[in-house]
């Protein structure tokens, strides 16, 4: 069987009309004249057709040669299949293609972990600290906000756009807040750090949760109070928050996960998958940040207990409860936020602060009353 | 002149044959492996649908060949990386502190931040198609771009400063340098294109559509000051600014009715002067002496473009639709969550594979099959040339996302 095809030597885009037939070792190709130009054995075609294409291969002969011979005959490309054993199959890339990409790899995950571990804490802590007062109150407001009207219980069948200004999620109670404020005040008084005004705010909610913001703001949940059998047990995990306060925590937080959205929607690019590399990458990383903070608070709540001779084991009791209610997964720790509860425990068993009581007990039940007003 | 003007001594001479059903496969199987590989995949899947292409493509019968390989581009993007991390780092470093200490500084940042971010994506441009050029051969021989991506970069940046300066008048000469500078480099084997346009020909098509656009932002202009119609305080709906503001309803409907009629007709006027200009570019463009011509038509794109209006208005229809169901109470809660996420999924998952069949492909395919020349056999005789192509993929053009494919 000899039938047509066109033959590229690959030094100049003419092409050459052929006849080809199989040889007992391979396929031959013959010019019009009957003169040989191309004896290639079956055991190195390759079609270079990727994916193939059903009545057509692009026959290669060797990696380093550009030559190409096109057969467009469906019975001879069947026989072909059959005698060719590694038609489809793909050739070797040339000697050590690997090095460029272990090289590039190393490069680009030591850039970034360099980035990770010193460029963005440095860039945050530095704008964490020098950015103007007003600023970070606003977007402590701003944050705040958009907390309150996440987390809060919102009263069912109520207008969804009123004025979060007066959303009953906020507990208002002036002996509660007091006896909070009054707390805190006690704390700025024993710190040495340049603060703004400290403002604590009690949110209804079903989460038990705390948090400080930017701009010196505080806000601890109303399920949190509930789940407190002591009124140190409240008082620590204000000084704790308190202690993130003092470090401006907040702010660099909030400066590190604008930094690390935007590196990793730079790296991953705009696409479905590396957004979703970007979002998990982001919280990992995020977490194991706020790991460091969250160290550096409990000591600092640790220290203000010991100054004013508080007792700071009831909060372990708190903590217990909190195990009970969100058991830790041993496997998403990576993800964890705080340290871990065991360890938090044990710190504050070995290191005892005091022996006196943060509230007095007619300041306890105010606070513990604040967000019952409605039942 | 002669018979180019009509197109009649002129050959068609490009074929575009994809498989539509193969296509989709390539995408959908693309789309799920990107996912589960967590975007990695995404540059190996990228080259295959670029093969699926490529071999689609036949120029004087024969199929264009793609080379590229996934690997390629992903070296391209890790070394992209390593250098943007760092030049966006220190950058950003430098800038944020500025603007820290001084608030006038915010904004020369965020000017800083975009005109470097735009001076990237024009290299990146040239870049990217210095690979895919380079990684493209037809009967065995390979196309390659010569120049500099720097030089390309600085011509681009310096007549984009004056288009803007300019209010868009010398958004021709923008056009105009950048094809220029693009089309003469391209070579194919031992030969080279050759682009001989002037922007006063370009200033032809574009002329109703700046002045149609400028009149529509010199009205937003005008709305944004004088009436104060996007004042935050108006935006976040501040009743007395609102009150404020709607006192004048008539200038209030007549300055916005003429904003979106201007933008609108300003909007497909533009359009109209982009595909004279693909018709112009390759007419003017010739190889070893053939010369080229493309038919292709206004109407033709337009018709393509109306389906992607027609696409994101269901889109956006069946959005509303939704919202409706919830506002009015007809259907239960749990429904209406598990529809606005299955919603949301699809339009993630599928919108832009859909972007790819519906508009991209017969684009392609309108663009490619308009064109014709007066040498068929222009392609059947070069040789071989000894320029070395680039080593690594995209590089830059990949990290910011650039490509289409």
């Amino acid at each position: 069987m000899q039938v047509e095809a066109r033959y590229f030597d690959g030094q100049s885009s003419r092409a050459q009309h052929l006849l080809v037939s199989f040889s007992e070792s391979g396929l031959l190709g013959e010019s019009e004249e009957g003169i040989v130009v191309l004896n290639w054995p079956f055991e190195d075609l390759r079609d270079e057709s990727n994916p193939p294409i059903a009545r057509e291969v692009n026959l290669s002969i060797d990696q380093h040669s550009q030559e190409r011979l096109i057969i467009e005959d469906v019975f001879f490309i069947q026989d072909l299949r059959d005698r060719a054993p590694k038609l489809s199959k793909r050739r070797k890339g040339p000697a050590g293609w690997w090095k460029p990409v272990v090289g590039w790899t190393v490069t680009g995950v030591v850039a970034l972990v360099l980035l990770f571990m010193y460029g963005l804490p440095l860039l945050a802590t530095g704008i964490a600290k020098t950015l103007p007062e007003k600023t970070r109150t606003s977007i402590g407001i701003a944050v705040e906000q958009s907390i309150i009207n996440t987390f809060a219980t919102r009263p069912k069948n109520k207008s969804e756009n009123s004025d979060p200004e007066s959303l009953e999620s906020v507990c208002h109670d002036a002996t509660g807040q007091k006896a909070l404020d009054d707390l805190i005040e006690r704390f700025i008084a024993n710190s040495d750090a340049d603060l703004p005004p400290v403002n604590v705010t009690v949110l209804k909610s079903k989460i038990p949760n705390a948090f400080a913001l930017p701009g010196g703001r505080m806000v601890i949940m109303s399920a949190l109070i509930e789940m407190a059998d002591h009124p140190n047990a409240i008082a620590s995990v204000l000084a704790h928050e308190f202690g993130h306060l003092e470090e401006r925590h907040p702010m660099d937080v909030f400066v590190r996960n604008v930094g690390l959205a935007t590196i990793f929607s730079v790296a991953f690019g705009d696409v479905s998958g590396g957004t979703i590399l970007a979002a998990v990458g982001q919280y990992a990383l995020g977490a194991a940040y706020s790991r460091d903070f969250e160290e550096a608070a409990d000591k600092r709540a640790r220290d203000l207990f010991s100054a004013l001779d508080y007792d700071s084991r009831p909060v372990i009791e708190l903590f217990k409860k909190l195990r009970t209610k969100y058991p830790e997964s041993e496997y998403f720790s990576i993800f964890s936020s705080h340290p871990h509860m065991d360890e938090r425990i044990q710190a504050l068993k070995d290191d005892p602060t005091g022996a006196g009581r943060a509230f007095t007990d007619t300041e306890w039940k105010a606070i513990k009353f604040m967000c019952k007003e409605e039942g | 002149m002669d018979c180019q003007e009509s197109g009649e001594c002129m050959e068609p001479f490009i074929t575009f044959d994809i498989s539509k059903g193969a296509l989709t496969w390539r995408l959908l199987k693309n789309k799920f492996l990107t996912i589960i590989t967590l975007g990695i995949y995404r540059f190996w899947g990228k080259t295959h649908v670029r093969r699926m292409f490529w071999h689609s493509i036949k120029v004087g019968g024969e199929r264009l060949q793609y080379h590229g390989t996934g690997m390629e581009l992903f070296l391209g993007f890790l070394i992209a990386i390593a250098i943007l991390t760092g030049v966006f780092f220190v950058f950003g470093l430098v800038f944020g502190l500025l603007s820290v200490m001084n608030q006038t500084f915010a904004v020369v940042t965020q000017l800083a931040n975009f005109l470097m971010l735009y001076a990237f994506w024009q290299f990146a441009y040239f870049r990217l198609w210095r690979y895919r050029l380079s990684r493209t051969s037809l009967r065995t021989i390979r196309f390659y771009l010569t120049g500099k991506g720097m030089t390309y970069m600085g011509r681009a940046l310096m007549w984009s400063a004056i288009t803007l300066l300019t209010l868009g008048w010398a958004y021709p000469k923008l056009v105009q340098v950048r094809a220029d500078y693009l089309m003469n480099n391209v070579c194919y084997g031992d030969q080279s294109f050759s682009y001989k346009g002037n922007a006063g020909e370009l200033m032809k098509m574009y002329w109703p559509a700046i002045l149609v656009l400028q009149l529509a932002y010199g009205v937003m202009f005008y709305q944004f000051f004088a009436m104060g119609i996007y004042d935050p305080e108006v935006i976040s709906g501040n009743q007395e600014a609102v009150d404020e503001l709607v006192q004048d309803k008539g200038l209030l409907i007549t300055t916005s009715s003429i904003f979106m009629t201007a933008f609108v007709v300003g909007t497909l006027l533009f359009l109209w002067a982009r595909v004279k200009t693909f018709v112009y570019i390759t007419n003017n463009t010739t190889l070893s002496g053939a010369r080229f011509f493309s038919n292709l038509s206004v109407g033709k794109v337009f018709l393509i473009l109306f389906v992607t209006v027609l696409v994101s208005a269901l889109i956006i229809g069946a959005y509303f639709g939704l919202i409706a169901l919830v506002v009015s109470g007809a259907a239960s809660e749990e429904f209406i969550g598990i529809a606005m996420i299955g919603f949301f999924i699809f339009v993630f998952l599928f919108m832009d594979i859909l972007m790819f069949l519906f508009v991209l492909v017969p684009l392609f395919r309108a663009a490619a099959t308009s064109i014709s020349t007066d040498n068929p056999a222009v392609f059947e005789e070069v040789a071989v040339s000894s320029r070395t192509s680039p080593k690594y993929g995209e590089g830059l053009a990949d990290a910011l996302d650039v490509g289409a494919f």
